[in-house]
């Protein structure tokens, strides 16, 4: 009996797992990940801005101290330009130092794998940019012709009403004051004059054709001279208020453990892990199921069923096939998870994966693909087509679903009530038991180990039953598919 | 003493919701018989050889196969060839007889050097690196019948073997069935064929709405349907004879009185056959006398015609 269930899970395990599609498949994912994050680097860096902004934008500023014009002014000194050219290329050689420590790129792949990986973080050269003060009787309709003309970059106009906050020196002293103060760029046809500029409001003329990163370049700067500015008047110092926000990339904490033993932690490792663990658990177990639908969905078309149910009985039948594409999708996992571990090595962050719980990963593996998998075979044996399947998918996606819109509480508290009772629910118990353990901070107690495999335990067992009972009845049906009810109603069937 | 029953089914009944597909049906197969299992469509003939087979259960009754409770613990030793053909598209057919081989219970050298063998029998050696979906349907039905017969079994099963098949094939196949016979082998065969089951089987069974109509070796059946006819086939004056061999001692009535140029007459039972064939040549020049027995197809016509031709009148009801 054993040597025929095993029979045919291997034929199961070859016909899925050693065809070309598959093995493509199996290893195109992770490389498409991967080839995917190169290849935005390398696009980014053929895409990258290499030419440095260059021409003379003209400001008209009426405000108090000419706000605008002297914060644009500032930002374009070449002095100043060349010092933020100069940090940008630090900032990428921080971020080289933090992903690969002292290691070696290899000689052959620095160049281009530096500038692929890297590239986003190069820095543009220093902007060649002059900027001119405008008098207040100018012509305007004249400058707009000077941008259209392309002699200017773009033309500003703000005045006192641009840098205004509306009521906000009164709000620092407690009064009450204006809403939230805003920066709105407006559109040149709507104003007509620089008295016409509305509360928070600048007028820039530019020509369609800019850049969109020399847009956003010129209002940013407008926009942090104006902040700045208004810091000012409140009382604020803005380099002072810019390094109380300032934090450092929080990617690494020293935790003490409860023996007192300090450990280095990367916090985003941390908090991706068990995200990543029930995506893997999720992703292999409904591969694995969809196999066994459209495996079992050929046997019936191809009306070899019935010979197979001349050699077995289809108990037999289910539980090889069961066994056959379980280990499909066991060596999915496999496969992945030896990626990442490997992966996890190779960036030295291979201490901070618990390795102790990755047979509860395959223990959890098996519990999830068997429960979605015994309702796949149930709906493969009911049907005859796969369009025929989508009406009976209420159960797989309801199956596919819980999982998931249980994560999000437990990934915030794995200690709470709500995880605790979600996790003794059969079809998320696997989902919501490994973000529980791959949590490095949060021990799952035994009994809670205990409880929650013998109820996922229990859950299989109800769906295998069930799925056994309408396999047996649905194989050899063919015509007209049962609806939803039909299929429950084969449970009821001797 | 008997020899032992092949199949032996019990007042067995099954039913499909309100329709009972089989009905108390009592059957035996004597071991070593070629028994053909006759019936219109929707007889009942799939579902009891599925009873058969274990893969449905009865509702009622029981099914003993090859001295087993039932052929769930004898699968191995019964050879099963389904009325809906079916194999793995994308195997090759070597891969897919070894297969089920296998599952059979024979070992893998062994197979291999069978499924040889076999493919050269039914004229099909080239095939078998081939992949199933690349070969015709007659062909595909051969390596099922390969997938049947393979690991040897003792109780062989073919639901309607010969449908599909050209006549070559037809042939090829019954040739096949009848050496597998002559090795000992039980047989049951379904089928619409009757001429095949009347040249192949010793035994039949017509079954109709689930229910036996009539059973035993095949000149017992024919022999239920009444006694045999004489035909009479005068050189010339066939309606003037027609009296005459009505008188005959042993003739029963006229069926046909010479109008075609045939005299056809009913016998009585236990009349002396070959004395009436002699006394028929004395009566004029012929060009034939023969007696003639009823055909499984006059059998059939004569016993589940008339409810076949009721069934379709009510389906017509229906659908109207």
């Amino acid at each position: 009996m054993i040597e025929k269930i095993l029979l045919i899970a291997s034929r199961e395990f070859r016909a899925t797992a050693l065809t070309p599609a598959f093995i493509i498949g199996l290893v195109f994912f992770p490389l498409t990940v991967v080839i995917s994050g190169v290849a935005a680097g390398v696009f980014s860096v053929f895409g990258a801005e290499t030419e440095p902004m260059r021409g003379t934008i003209a400001v008209l500023d009426t405000s108090d101290g000419q706000v605008v014009a002297d914060g644009l002014e500032l930002n374009y000194h070449p002095e100043n330009q060349q010092s933020l050219y100069e940090n940008a290329q630090r900032s990428a050689d921080l971020a080289k130092q933090r992903a690969f420590g002292d290691r070696e790129i290899p000689e052959f792949l620095a160049p281009a794998f530096e500038r692929a990986v890297f590239g986003l973080l190069q820095a543009r050269p220093p902007a060649e940019v002059t900027i001119e003060r405008l008098a207040p009787e100018v012509d305007l309709e004249g400058q707009k012709s000077r941008v259209d003309g392309g002699e200017l970059i773009a033309l500003v106009v703000a005045s006192e009403a641009s840098v205004d906050a509306g009521g906000l020196t009164e709000l620092a002293a407690g009064e009450a004051g204006a809403g939230e103060p805003s920066l709105v760029p407006v559109d040149e046809r709507t104003i007509e004059a620089v008295s016409d500029l509305g509360e928070g409001e600048y007028l820039l003329v530019r020509r369609d054709d800019m850049k969109q990163l020399d847009l956003d370049e010129i209002r940013s700067t407008i926009e942090r001279a104006v902040r700045n500015k208004r810091y000012e008047r409140v009382g604020i110092e803005p380099l002072l208020l810019r390094r109380v926000n300032r934090l450092p990339l929080n990617d690494r904490t020293t935790v003490v453990a409860a023996a007192g033993v300090e450990e280095q932690r990367n916090e985003v490792l941390v908090q991706l892990l068990p995200v990543g663990f029930a995506v893997l658990l999720l992703f292999s177990a409904v591969l694995g199921g969809n196999y066994l639908l459209l495996g079992t969905l050929e046997e019936k078309s191809s009306r070899a069923m019935e010979v197979m149910l001349s050699c077995v009985s289809t108990r037999q039948l289910m539980v090889g096939k069961l066994i056959g594409q379980g280990a499909v999708g066991l060596l999915m996992v496999v496969v992945y998870l030896s990626v990442g571990i490997l992966a996890a090595w190779g960036s030295g962050v291979l201490q901070q994966i618990p390795l102790g719980m990755l047979p509860w990963l395959v223990l959890y593996f098996l519990m999830a693909y068997a429960f979605l998998g015994s309702i796949m075979l149930a709906v493969g044996s009911a049907v005859t087509e796969i369009r025929e399947a989508q009406a009976l998918f209420a159960p797989v996606t309801a199956s596919m679903i819980l999982p998931v819109l249980m994560m999000a509480p437990v990934l915030q508290d794995p200690d709470s009530l709500l995880s605790r009772v979600f996790s003794h629910i059969p079809p998320g118990t696997p989902f919501v038991m490994v973000a529980r353990l791959s949590q490095p901070a949060h021990e799952v107690p035994i009994w809670e180990l205990v409880t929650t495999t013998a109820v996922g335990a229990f859950g299989v067992w109800v769906a295998l039953s069930a799925a056994a009972k309408i396999f047996r009845v649905g194989v050899l049906m063919y015509g007209k598919p049962p609806s939803l009810i039909g299929l429950i109603k084969m449970l009821r069937y001797d | 003493m008997p020899s032992p029953a092949a199949i032996e089914l019990t007042g067995v009944t099954k039913r499909f919701r309100d329709k009972v597909a089989v009905d108390g049906l009592d059957l035996l197969v004597p071991m070593g018989s070629l028994m053909g299992f006759l019936g219109p469509n929707g007889a009942g003939k799939t579902t009891t050889i599925r009873m058969i087979m274990s893969i449905f259960m009865p509702d009622e009754g029981t099914v003993r196969v090859l001295e087993a409770g039932s052929a769930a613990a004898s699968k191995d030793r019964i050879g099963y060839l389904p009325e809906e053909r079916g194999v793995y598209r994308k195997m090759r057919v070597g891969q897919f007889l070894m297969y089920v081989g296998r599952l059979k219970g024979v070992g893998r050298r062994e197979l291999s050097r069978r499924v040889d063998a076999w493919l050269e029998r039914v004229k099909l050696p080239e095939v078998r690196k081939k992949r199933c979906e690349e070969l015709s349907k007659g062909m595909q039905q051969k390596i099922q019948f390969i997938a049947t017969v393979l690991h040897e079994p003792e109780l062989i099963i073919l639901d309607e073997p010969f449908s599909g098949l050209d006549p070559v094939n037809m042939r090829l196949l019954r040739d096949l069935v009848d050496d597998l016979h002559r090795e000992g082998r039980t047989i049951i065969f379904s089928t619409h064929v009757l001429e095949q089951a009347e040249r192949l089987c010793d035994r039949v069974v017509m079954i109709d709405n689930g229910q036996k109509i009539v059973e035993g070796t095949v000149e017992e059946v024919r022999a239920s349907h009444g006694p045999p006819t004489l035909i009479v086939e005068p050189v010339m004056g066939a309606s003037a004879l027609a009296s005459s061999v009505g008188g005959l001692t042993g003739v029963s009535d006229l069926v046909r009185a010479g109008e075609t140029g045939v005299i056809e007459a009913r016998l009585r039972e236990g009349a002396d056959e070959q004395a009436l064939m002699q006394s028929a040549m004395g009566l004029a020049a012929m060009k034939r006398v023969e007696i003639r027995r009823a055909s499984l197809e006059d059998v059939f016509v004569d016993r589940i015609g008339a409810s076949i031709a009721e069934r379709e009148r009510l389906a017509e009801e229906l659908a109207a």
